[in-house]
């Protein structure tokens, strides 16, 4: 049966661009099959923004190594307390 | 002019040694709330969470919630990069690794069931609004 990978990264701190990249990088990495990365964090810097942003266009999208596109969210917010 | 201005103050000097000291009150502040709110704050910060502990909390309290919100998804299961099973919030990796915290593996009979349960995961996550 298909099978579909979202990877989650929570972090407790702002995001920035570095973080992204590496959280990322370190998705595809591991799981080669993964097909969207979450990353759960209070708040994210804006060239993190836009390197997600750069990762999702359709031009230039970030590939699995099954070559299908992962899609990566940034799901910002304060935590329960 | 000058002159008369250094005559002026002489003799003002001069007299001021004649007559009677001038007795001030001067008002004693007894009010400790600066100290107190000093020692509030001396408290606060010895109690204060380290950035690890925060980050571990932080960590905690979203995959709780998140797996509170899916554990009775059929068609959702929780691994780790590694591929081993999480069932708990104890078998998640106790500190930074440097990797990814938990993968969310979801099997459906076809692809684009799949995806709709992605996109249900996602919006949970991303609206904070685990239901």
């Amino acid at each position: 049966m298909p099978s579909y990978e979202i990877a989650i990264e929570f972090k407790s701190g702002r995001v920035t661009r570095p973080m992204v990249q590496q959280i990322a990088g370190a998705a595809i990495h591991t799981r080669a099959d993964v097909r969207e990365v979450i990353i759960r964090a209070p708040s994210a810097a804006k060239t993190a923004q836009s390197a997600v942003a750069d990762y999702n266009d359709d031009r230039a999208s970030l590939k699995n190594r099954a070559g299908d596109p992962v899609r990566v969210t940034l799901a910002l917010g304060p935590g329960r307390d | 002019m000058g002159y008369a201005m250094l005559r002026f103050v002489v003799d003002w000097l001069a007299g001021a040694t004649r007559s009677s000291a001038i007795a001030v009150d001067v008002p004693v502040v007894r009010d400790a709330s600066a100290i107190l709110r000093f020692l509030k704050r001396q408290d606060e910060a010895a109690n204060a969470l380290t950035p690890r502990e925060r980050g571990v909390r932080f960590h905690r309290d979203e995959f709780t919630r998140l797996f509170d919100a899916l554990e009775r998804w059929p068609t959702v299961e929780f691994i780790t990069t590694h591929g081993l099973p999480i069932e708990s919030v104890d078998d998640l990796p106790k500190s930074a690794d440097g990797g990814i915290d938990v993968v969310v593996r979801i099997i459906t009979p076809t692809e684009h069931g799949a995806r709709i349960v992605a996109g249900r995961i996602r919006k949970m996550i991303v609206s904070q609004k685990y239901e």
